[in-house]
């Protein structure tokens, strides 16, 4: 190891430029490569609030279609009533929380002078067992709270600094939409990444004696809430998608007295899904395009820079041939030919690897851009270190620069081990 | 340039590949860049938005009502405020599909019933439902000349305004002109009748995207109202912003929340657009720089291991200028080469809709081509010059000798 | 005993146009500890001889035969083995490898070769180095060596994996004359004390006289 890393010393000195070329050349490709995955990832590595990713289920929509000739449409969020029918106590489900899936933006006043726009949240008391929120003073409302919808909110710690000026404000009054509400406990600020989980203000809202309990219409089969699923670890997702189908048939049985029947779209969703922005209430999400896009980016980041190291590749072996030549005059055979120069080009990529990696880790930190969408457009939407940095993104890295030495190494050390020897060996 | 046949079949498969997708990138953003460019009928600048809450009954904070006070009179006062702050222009009440920038659609049908058994005009349109002041605010005009504030009046008395579309595939369509200064119908409400004063221009949902139905302009009633606009003098929106009081923003039981400027709103609407721009851009680049790195390499080894063919050319008199014009000649031919063998792939690519379903048209297409080869010729030269340079300042006695 | 024998080995090369005879019906047997030497004017086919010898070329007709094992029908890998393990070769211009010290390039037949382990290397390395008076030279690069010291180092690289023949192409060629009966010395040593059989191709008529056997060749076959 310690000779081809002194090989590669010696090539990068004796041909600088086609070192520094291939160096370049390796780094960009790994930087894009590298930004582009982080930026995938982030969408779906699980970080405070959302530790929960791999085990999270959300239920959000219905829609419901008439069986007449009119086929008549309706389509939107649920309501506590089909929330809980669809939902509530399946098989496999650790926990469920009942919660507004939207942000909603509002007028919050505090003790200080001047009122300013936040975004709350409707939520249960089992969001924050969830979604591992971390407290920094009170506690969180209590199930009791919730499902009597008291006026108890969780607020996050900059909220708190806002109305405030300070974080102790456990117990005070604070007005949201010009309603008061009671400080229970102060939060950590979470990340826009986190889509499901955060928010500034978490108002307690819950399900026991509403009036959607009662059915009677039809459009209280349609509300603002969400149901987030717990997943128990050692439960698949296909085993509660399937219970969920079964609960949409018996919905059906209840809805043809009316004419009406439900249309089912991939509920509940996975965190994969959730992240695509790939959803609505009246459509199946469908990643395969997105995906499609997305692998032929890849595809073509790693293509064309291989292109490029393997014919730089092939003159740096054009300058060996008689070094070549020698090693198989001494007894070097084909094979290991080829796995020497692929191992040897593995440290050039890997080196080019490390500094394309490294920048793209402190571009994914560094530049919130990447991750804006509409909804967090100008706010906090910096993703955890932890998100980015982890051993995943560097197996990824070194997986890529695998695959890249592969492709681009392959030809140049198949067409060295051809070589004549005794041509190879009196080469220029 | 034989000898190095091998090379050369990579650096045109590369190439060609890089057509392709420069072509896909440039005609995509070219596409993008028309669209934006379309004129808007409408002056968005200086505008800010705020929405408008009632405080319910239910509410600890809510103040009865008395026989003089009503929400109507809350809402005069509350405008009338808005209207004596010295920074700002003109005031409106909307429905929430009265913004720009929002991607809302709330579609209906205007017809005419045609006399006898012929099927009946019919057009499609955004409902975009507002007080005559807001049209003011969104200064929108009409396609006659017709100024916002003759618009203005017209929707005031009743009428109702409404725009053309940016496709017409369907040539039996019926024409926005068929409706100007007929009595309409909504669709399923054959009571009432509507009377379309003007067209106007129409409001898309953002900058990158056409305009897929109608505009319809009409009054609002009051409680529809869930937005207000507002409209200051040029360039003082900061001011306008720091001015307000919490007087200002509140009167009796309505308040106004989460006061936007047209710039925020048009930001966080067309972000993910911004974004696909600038990751066009950002691939365009590095394909970009894949081509010069993979020149510059690729023709620096030539140049070291044609030393001594180059040497003898100079020794037999070739000049400077022979040596350039033989190595970016090459590359030229490898460009040419690609475009070539790229042909057919962009020719499929042409024919595929644009993100926003529409096609370019020949002279579109060839511009985003031009800009394409215009580009890539540039960087292969550029790739190419170090190498060039390297080769007229070879020492020929040196590299002879060595022979 | 014979350690090699070819019999009626053609070399034929062709390209689209001509066809070039470079070896003609040509046999030789070499005993085992001979000290061979091939004479003959430039491009008379000596060096593709001794290219076949050592398996880095195939003859277009005949056959190959050494210690006892017949070379022709040999796979790539077996031919590559073979030569790991009985064949050395030193060349004109030295052929060391630049980017590695003294010491990796005299381990590089040994790197090819399964079942020594680095201690055993190492030993063996120091061993020969000393034995060729270059132990003190063990970390330098090639290009900090003179031409007598670089073909001192590609002689150790050539026994140091104790083959049975050296085959040796014109190893004075690019030295002084002090220098290169400095190697012949060494040579000759390496064939009395070790009976390691050496066919070397030279032009010097002097060091030819030294060794056993002269084999001359012209125009692509052995003349006498």
């Amino acid at each position: 190891m310690r000779q081809k890393f002194n090989q590669i010393i010696y090539d990068i000195r004796r041909q600088p430029l086609i070192g520094t070329v291939t160096i370049i050349a390796t780094a960009l490709s790994i930087f894009l490569f590298m930004v582009v995955a982080i930026t995938e990832r982030v969408k779906v590595v699980p970080f405070s609030p959302e530790s929960c990713r791999d085990n999270l289920l959300m239920g959000k929509y219905l829609h419901l279609q008439k069986t007449d000739e009119t086929g008549s449409d309706m389509s939107s969020g649920l309501s506590y009533y089909t929330a809980k029918k669809l939902y509530e106590n399946l098989d496999g489900v650790e926990r469920e929380s009942f919660m507004e899936p939207d942000l909603s933006a509002t007028l919050v006043k505090g003790t200080t002078q001047k009122s300013f726009s936040a975004y709350s949240r409707g939520v249960d008391a089992e969001f924050f067992r969830i979604f591992d929120h971390s407290l920094i003073s009170g506690t969180f409302f209590t199930d009791a709270e919730s499902d009597a919808n008291m006026p108890v909110v969780v607020i996050s710690e900059s909220t708190a600094r806002k109305a405030f000026n300070s974080i102790d404000c456990v117990g005070m009054p604070i007005i949201i939409q010009h309603k008061k509400y009671i400080v229970r406990g102060v939060v950590k600020d979470s990340s826009r990444l986190a889509c499901s989980a955060c928010g500034d203000i978490f108002i307690a809202k819950g399900y026991h004696n509403k009036k959607e309990d009662v059915f009677s219409s039809l459009s209280d089969y349609f509300g603002g809430i969400a149901v987030a699923l717990l997943v128990k670890d050692d439960s698949d997702f296909e085993h509660i998608r399937q219970q969920v189908i079964a609960r949409y048939k018996e919905l059906d049985t209840e809805l043809a007295t009316d004419n009406w029947k439900s249309v089912y779209h991939e509920a509940p969703f996975n965190q994969e899904i959730l992240a695509s922005d790939n959803f609505g209430s009246n459509w199946s999400p469908d990643l395969s395009q997105q995906n499609r896009v997305r692998n032929l980016l890849y595809g073509i980041l790693l293509i064309l820079p291989a292109i490029n190291l393997s014919t730089l590749l092939h003159s740096r072996m054009r300058k060996r041939m008689n070094e070549i030549g020698i090693r198989r005059a001494f007894g070097c055979s084909r094979p290991r030919i080829i796995a020497d120069i692929i191992t040897e080009n593995f440290l050039f990529t890997l080196a080019g690897g490390i500094i394309g990696l490294a920048l793209g880790i402190i571009f994914a930190i560094t530049y919130s851009g990447l991750y804006e969408n509409m909804e967090t457009a100008g706010q906090n939407i910096t993703p955890a270190i932890g998100a980015v940095i982890n051993a995943g993104t560097i197996l990824i890295a070194i997986a890529v620069c695998f695959i890249l030495n592969l492709i681009s190494a392959f030809v140049p050390a198949w067409q060295a081990s051809r070589l004549n020897p005794v041509e190879a060996i009196n080469a220029k | 340039m034989l000898n190095e046949w091998r090379p050369n079949i990579w650096l045109v498969l590369e190439l060609v590949i890089v057509v392709c997708v420069l072509y896909a990138l440039f005609s995509s953003l070219y596409s993008t860049y028309l669209i934006y460019n379309r004129s808007e009928g409408m002056e968005l600048n200086d505008v800010y938005f705020a929405s408008l809450n009632f405080i319910e009954e239910d509410n600890e904070n809510h103040a009865p009502y008395d026989s003089i006070h009503s929400p109507e009179t809350d809402y005069a006062l509350l405008l009338a405020n808005l209207r004596s702050n010295p920074y700002v222009e003109v005031v409106g009440g909307g429905s929430p599909n009265s913004l720009p920038y929002l991607y809302n659609y709330w579609g209906t049908q205007i017809e005419i019933p045609q006399k006898g058994d012929r099927t009946r005009l019919q057009y499609q349109v955004n409902k975009r439902q507002m007080s005559p002041d807001m049209l003011r605010v969104l200064r929108i005009h009409g396609v006659d000349g017709q100024s916002p504030d003759e618009l203005a009046e017209l929707i005031a008395k009743g009428d109702i305004i409404i725009s053309d579309r940016d496709y017409h595939n369907d040539p039996s369509e019926a024409k926005v002109d068929d409706f100007l200064g007929k009595d309409v119908y909504f669709y399923k409400d054959s009571l009432q009748t509507h009377h379309v004063g003007a067209i106007a221009y129409g409001m898309r949902r953002s900058d990158f995207e056409p305009m897929w139905s109608g505009n319809l302009y009409m009054n609002i009633n009051f409680s529809d109202i869930k937005y207000v606009g507002i409209r200051v003098k040029p360039g003082t929106g900061h001011l306008f912003a720091e001015s307000l009081s919490e007087s200002d923003m509140q009167v009796g039981n309505l308040y106004l929340s989460d006061l936007k400027s047209i710039e925020d709103m048009r930001y966080s609407a067309q972000i993910e657009k911004y974004q696909d721009i600038r990751n066009k851009i950002i691939f365009a680049v590095f394909v970009l720089m894949v081509i010069f790195l993979g020149f510059l390499g690729s023709f620096w080894f030539r140049t070291q291991q044609r030393a001594s063919e180059i040497a003898i050319r100079k020794v037999s008199g070739a000049s400077d200028r022979a040596i350039y014009t033989r190595f970016f000649g090459e590359g030229m031919i490898l460009l040419a080469v690609s475009i070539v063998l790229a042909l057919p792939l962009i020719y499929g690519l042409s024919k595929t809709e644009m993100p926003g379903g529409w096609t370019l048209d020949v002279t579109q297409t060839a511009t985003a081509g031009i800009c394409t080869v215009l580009i890539l010729a540039i960087l292969i030269v550029a790739g190419i010059y170090a190498p060039a340079l390297k080769a007229t300042r070879i020492d020929i006695a040196e590299v002879l000798k060595n022979e | 005993m014979s350690i090699i024998t070819l019999s009626g080995i053609e070399k034929v090369y062709r390209t689209k146009e001509i066809e070039t005879t470079a070896l003609e019906n040509v046999n030789l047997e070499v005993n085992e500890g001979e000290f061979l030497s091939i004479m003959g004017p430039s491009g008379c086919g000596k060096s593709t001889f001794l290219n076949i010898i050592g398996l880095l070329d195939k003859a277009t007709k005949g056959s190959v035969s050494i210690l006892g094992n017949d070379c022709s029908t040999m796979s790539d890998r077996e031919l590559s083995h073979f030569r790991n393990a009985n064949i050395g070769f030193v060349f004109q211009s030295f052929h060391l490898i630049p980017s590695l010290d003294v010491a990796s390039n005299v381990e590089l037949p040994l790197i090819y070769r399964k079942g020594i382990s680095a201690a055993q290397r190492r030993e063996r390395i120091e061993k020969v180095l000393e034995r060729l008076d270059m132990s003190h030279r063990i970390h330098h690069l090639p290009s900090q060596l003179s031409g007598g010291q670089c073909q001192r180092v590609a002689i150790a690289r050539a026994i140091v994996g104790r083959p049975k023949i050296i085959l040796a192409d014109e190893p004075t060629g690019n030295l002084d004359s002090k220098m290169g009966t400095e190697v012949m010395a060494i040579l000759h040593r390496l064939n009395k004390e070790d009976g390691i059989t050496i066919i070397m191709v030279t032009h010097n008529e002097a060091q030819a006289l030294e060794t056993d056997r002269i084999v001359r060749f012209f125009d692509g076959r052995i003349i006498g």
